[in-house]
């Protein structure tokens, strides 16, 4: 792979992104919310909407990307609220993500009336390029990476036994709610970021594939596994684009669902 | 706070008086009254969608009644949540439990400990040893690395029924232990209950369809169909006039009661 200046920024975030994907992963796919994580990633382009709004034909020191983050978050809490109340899990995110879309479909109209170029700027802001990840990017994954991984390993195995038997858990005077909302609170500024920094496609590959592996891989103590299955997806995917001359997210892809098939393969013949 | 009538007979029992209970303020259950005093080895009773599961989580204290009031050990399970779950251990059914999630043996039954334990939750070795003991207990020595996917339905009741023993109950509230496991896994099952009840003298509450493998131990039964509909002995229950009050579909054939569609009494 090449080395250059503007290069160093680009690996670093995919080493970064393999990391914070490698820690919110397991909990995702063990509490069968994979397509939650992959759910926020929607609400920020809402966010990022409302963001351009404010900033560019209200003119209000907003930066977009607090607003994206925002409604990742706004959505994930409405997803944990809902499910606190009963809905199940896939109705909740069901809910969640009809009031992101209606919100990003609204603001796109708004923002186009009133903007020149704003729904494109919006869309910039979201659909983060990889090949593109600046120190900015760099910076916003290392603090991303300092709060949510202390606290999924903090709290791991309360996320695990939620998981695992919620009733139960709320018998012995577990706050499964408080544990819930924390849990929904990481993976939504995780998938945000990643969204961001990479890209939606590519950190729709990336948030999924590392707990996977480890699920499958029944492993009671996932997190070295999938760590390191987001770290080499990333940078085996990034040596395989550069060597194929392809976009970085279609050698991730090739790599992450080589690793699944392999992994099947495996398994099926063990 | 106890609460206590003279004879103190509350201390030692679960009493409820004219409970309703339900979701979204509809009642489930509807003028529950009954007392249990202890020791006792009781059997919840009744039909699909007859309040069983609502009535034994009004018991452990996470449905507060509509009206009504239960008063277990002397003490009101909602107003002192921390105190009923050091006095009852909780098996919820088997069927809740996500079977998927690769947690090892030891750490479900760990939770009993831990959960009473501030964050960071950790396993030690004064833990592991409570642990152990649980198991061997439910007669799973041995098994505290296996993960918790890979047991049969009968040891992963167990390993249920050890969780809430970790934290040394006074009583033992089961939500269909029996069900998903053969007649000869029921039977040991039942077995394993009826030596916690003799020989560490903790209560037992538990829901059942299928009480055929209760029979030798002549608990008391509850017949429940949203009300209670009779508190006996197994023998004054199980008669055909009383079973059709709660199971209105309830057939008699030669030697048998066919009371639904699982629901069979000898």
């Amino acid at each position: 792979m090449p080395v250059n200046s503007i290069l160093i920024p680009v690996y670093l975030a995919a080493v970064l992104s393999g990391l914070l994907a490698g820690s919110v992963s397991p909990a995702l796919t063990y509490s069968k919310s994979v397509t939650f994580g992959i759910t926020l990633m929607h609400s920020v382009l809402a966010g990022a909407l409302i963001g351009v709004y404010l900033h560019d034909a209200l003119h209000l020191p907003v930066n977009p990307l607090l607003t994206a983050v925002a409604m990742s978050l706004t959505a994930s809490l409405l997803t944990a609220e809902a499910v606190a109340r009963g809905f199940p899990e896939d109705a909740a995110v069901a809910i969640s993500v009809s009031v992101s879309v209606s919100v990003a479909v609204i603001m796109t109209y708004i923002v186009a009336l009133t903007t020149p170029y704003g729904v494109s700027k919006a869309f910039g802001y979201v659909f983060g390029v990889s090949a593109l990840a600046t120190w900015h990017d760099v910076v916003r994954l290392t603090a991303v990476l300092v709060m949510v991984i202390p606290l999924i390993h903090l709290f791991w195995c309360e996320f695990k036994y939620v998981a695992f038997d919620h009733e139960g858990a709320e018998a012995m005077g577990l706050p499964v709610r408080a544990y819930r909302y924390l849990y929904y609170f990481t993976a939504s500024v995780a998938a945000a970021s990643l969204a961001m920094s990479l890209g939606v496609l590519l950190a729709h590959i990336i948030i999924t594939v590392p707990g996977l592996l480890a699920l499958k891989a029944r492993s009671p103590n996932p997190f070295k596994l999938s760590y390191f299955v987001g770290v080499a997806v990333m940078t085996v995917g990034y040596a395989l684009a550069w060597s194929l001359n392809i976009p970085p997210s279609g050698g991730v892809g090739v790599v992450a669902s080589g690793a699944l098939v392999t992994l099947l393969v495996m398994r099926r013949g063990s | 706070m106890r609460h206590l009538n003279d004879t103190g007979i509350e201390e030692r029992s679960v009493s409820l008086h004219n409970v309703y209970a339900g979701y979204d303020g509809k009642s489930v259950l509807v003028d529950v009254t009954f007392m249990l005093e202890s020791p006792f080895f009781a059997v919840l009773m009744g039909p699909n969608g007859a309040g069983k599961t609502t009535l034994l989580r009004v018991i452990i204290g996470l449905l507060k009644p509509i009206k009504g009031d239960v008063i277990v050990y002397g003490i009101r399970p909602w107003e002192e949540p921390e105190v009923i779950r050091e006095t009852i251990g909780y098996v919820p059914q088997l069927l809740l439990v996500r079977q998927d999630v690769p947690i090892r043996v030891e750490e479900v039954v760990a939770m009993g400990i831990l959960s009473r334990l501030p964050p960071p939750r950790r396993l030690t070795k004064r833990i592991r040893e409570e642990v152990s003991k649980a198991l061997k207990l439910v007669g799973l020595e041995g098994l505290e690395g296996r993960l918790f996917n890979e047991l049969s339905g009968g040891q992963k009741q167990r390993v249920l029924i050890a969780r809430a023993l970790v934290r040394k109950p006074k009583l033992l509230v089961l939500d269909e232990p029996c069900s998903m496991l053969d007649f000869k896994a029921r039977c040991e099952m039942i077995k394993l209950l009826q030596k916690l009840h003799i020989e560490k003298g903790v209560d037992i509450f538990l829901t059942a369809h299928d009480i055929s493998p209760c029979l030798i131990l002549e608990p008391t039964v509850i017949l429940i169909n949203r009300r209670v509909y009779a508190v006996g002995k197994l023998r004054d229950v199980l008669r055909p006039e009383t079973l059709k009050l709660a199971y209105p579909g309830l057939t008699e054939v030669e030697g048998a009661i066919i009371l639904g569609e699982d629901h069979v009494a000898s």
